[in-house]
């Protein structure tokens, strides 16, 4: 079990550097903290939402173009499909205008996601201006938020899957690139390579140290965001550990391909963090991805990050099972496969 | 019985041969000396020999196996020490040494006791615990001395043991290689310091531009080059004029100027002596010190091939 021995050997180093312990446990607490407060505020882009316009009256008609001048409306057929698809979150919104409602006889619907805070209360302050702008103060508009399988709204929904994702990207990215860069510059390489040993030993020693570390990185996570937070998983625990496991080992196999081809530990470093930081902002793990211009939010399916994020928050928010997540999980598992088999195959097992 | 054979071992860096053709072998038991001047293809021959670079031509056996056909085999009985300190920082001497030694297949009670005992032949037995980040470069010297010897290789390659350290130093890795030989592992050690070479290896191999120029005992070696003596002069500075005259001296086979020191090869030292000191006098040289003595290997060196080991 040479893979054990090379894997305990680095998390004995690893656990001596008081650097790595800090980044990898005590500045995602951080950051978290911060974000949390940073982003209790209100958006301010365009935005997307769902419309079932069933008045086409022209009071109806105008309502809706002074509606779209703000928004950017989706036109839906029917009432289910767009209570469905915001309740599934695919939505943050659906605003409904009856057949009744130019005459008087029925109030427009506003129905929003109570999980997406940022976008929906920017949404209803903006249906209710435009509505009290045509209407008066006598506003014919009722509001309703839906949520999935969790009580109430909170944060921590965001933030911990968010920061947890960005970190253990980082961490593990950066952890196994510059272990493995620092090996080869103090000769402690060569010594291995001296060994009776084999590359798939060395790099799944390496690669299981990187995965550890990002376990306990996941535990304090969720541990700060339920015990701290009050965060609450609407579904499958073993879920979350799943989605958490794929996530490490995309953080490990990223950090393997960086690690064949940088030449010293700021390098590694500095790759890790150039692909860390776009990931982050672009696969909604700062702020929900709505809250993007649409050119924007199609870069972001490029992203592994926005899977992962997609897979955390469909299953902490709406409780989604794991046929649900698949298609979500797939793409990470692809991901995955991609680097691990580009960093087996360029890695080099000589000096 | 032969412990080392080379066969055509050859390796190209960009169509430029560091190792050209190399046969040679190493007998078990035996202490044997690599000497050449940096670049000469010492530490890319032993690097083929442990098997983590690969001949471009030719091979080897190691052991009993080939380097090429079984390079794992080969590192089971191999022990390398590289130049560099290559242990790790954040772990105790300990901890390297088991780390090193669960690698090569070493487990059980025999770790720990080994490891123990190793550490006690190394004189770090009062610092098992401490983390080697802590140690003088001394001490990681030794430590990386013993994680070569953690798995009880049959056959030992030194690296430049003695590379930067003091004179002092030198002294005590010179005792401890002696003895290792004594125990009987066989040791190939690449040097570019003669007087290593001289006090420690049975046999010496001279290798220049990755070529065998010589091979012998260093005493065989010494002889090879004739009755010859030195004239060393120690002097800060060498006058053109003094250096023209002393070359075109009868009886002055060889002239080596290095920085401090001027080296003139002789069969005749003690009748050229005189003329020396007056060619020094006309020309305004300083002498610091003027001795006659024996002919080192790196006067050999520098008969073979006109260069000193430092070049």
């Amino acid at each position: 079990m040479k893979v054990l021995t090379i894997a305990a050997k680095s998390l004995r180093v690893f656990s001596r550097d008081r650097a790595s312990l800090f980044w990898s446990f005590a500045f995602p607490i951080f950051l978290v903290i911060v974000f949390s407060l940073v982003f209790s505020g209100q958006g301010s882009v365009r935005i997307n939402a769902l419309a079932v316009q069933q008045d086409h009256s022209p009071i109806g008609n105008a309502y809706f173009s002074a509606l779209d001048n703000v928004l950017t409306l989706e036109s839906v057929e029917n009432i289910q499909e767009a209570e469905a698809r915001v309740l599934d979150g695919k939505a943050p919104a659906a605003i409904i205008i009856p057949a009744g409602f130019s005459t008087g006889q029925e109030n427009v619907r506003l129905i929003y996601d109570e999980s997406r805070a940022q976008v929906a209360t920017t949404i209803v302050s903006i249906v209710e201006g435009v509505t009290k702008g045509f209407f008066g103060m006598q506003t014919p508009l009722n509001v309703e938020s839906v949520h999935g399988e969790y009580k109430e709204w909170n944060p921590a929904q965001q933030f911990i899957p968010g920061i947890g994702i960005m970190m253990i990207l980082m961490v593990g990215g950066m952890g196994v690139s510059e272990r493995v860069v620092i090996e080869r510059k103090t000769g402690t390489f060569k010594r291995n390579l001296l060994a009776p040993i084999g590359k798939l030993s060395f790099l799944g020693g390496e690669l299981l140290c990187g995965f550890v570390i990002g376990c306990m990185q996941v535990l304090i996570f969720f541990a700060l965001g339920i015990f701290v937070f009050g965060l609450e998983i609407a579904g499958s625990i073993l879920l979350v550990a799943l989605i958490s496991a794929l996530v490490i080992l995309m953080s490990v196999s990223f950090g393997l391909v960086v690690s064949t081809f940088a030449r010293s530990p700021e390098a590694a470093s500095g790759t890790v963090n150039a692909f860390t930081f776009p990931a982050a902002a672009f696969g909604g793990l700062w702020f929900p991805v709505e809250l993007m211009p649409a050119f924007m939010q199609s870069v972001s399916k490029v992203f592994p990050t926005y899977y992962a994020m997609n897979a955390y928050q469909d299953v902490i928010v709406r409780g989604k099972g794991l046929l649900e997540i698949l298609p979500s999980l797939s793409v990470l598992i692809g991901f995955i496969l991609v680097f691990f088999a580009i960093g087996f195959l360029l890695f080099r097992w000589k000096e | 019985m032969r412990i080392v054979e080379t066969r055509d071992l050859t390796k190209k860096f960009n169509g430029r041969k560091a190792v050209d053709r190399l046969n040679l072998t190493i007998e078990k038991g035996e202490l044997f000396g690599l000497l050449g001047p940096n670049g000469a293809g010492k530490s890319t021959t032993v690097s083929m020999l442990s098997t983590i670079l690969e001949p471009t031509q030719g091979t080897a056996i190691v052991g009993g196996h080939d380097i090429r056909e079984h390079p794992k085999e080969v590192r089971k009985v191999i022990g390398v020490v590289p130049q560099e300190g290559s242990v790790y920082d954040d772990l105790t001497a300990i901890e390297n040494l088991i780390y090193f030694g669960k690698l090569h297949g070493v487990d059980g009670e025999t770790l720990r006791k080994r490891a123990t005992k190793l550490l006690e032949l190394v004189q770090l037995k009062n610092r098992t615990k401490d983390r080697v980040k802590t140690y003088s470069s001394v001490m990681k010297h030794r430590l990386n001395l013993a994680v070569g010897l953690m798995h009880e290789p049959q056959v030992l390659f030194l690296d430049e043991p003695t590379t930067g350290l003091d004179p002092a130093a030198r002294l005590v890795v010179w005792e401890f290689v002696k003895r290792l030989q004594d125990r009987g592992i066989t040791i190939l050690l690449t040097t570019h310091y003669m007087d290593e070479a001289d006090y420690l290896c049975d046999r010496v191999a001279f290798m220049d531009r990755g070529k065998i120029i010589a091979l012998g005992t260093p005493t065989e070696l010494k002889r090879s080059i004739g009755k010859m003596e030195v004239i060393e002069i120690k002097t800060p500075k060498v006058p053109k004029a003094f250096l023209t005259k002393v070359r075109k001296m009868k009886g002055i086979k060889k002239v080596v100027h290095t920085s401090d020191n001027l080296r003139l090869l002789t069969p005749t030292a003690d009748t050229l002596l005189s003329q020396v000191v007056r060619l020094a006098s006309e020309a305004g040289m300083r002498i610091d010190s003027l001795n006659i003595a024996q002919p080192t290997l790196e006067d050999v060196f520098i008969k073979l091939t006109g260069k000193t080991l430092r070049d």
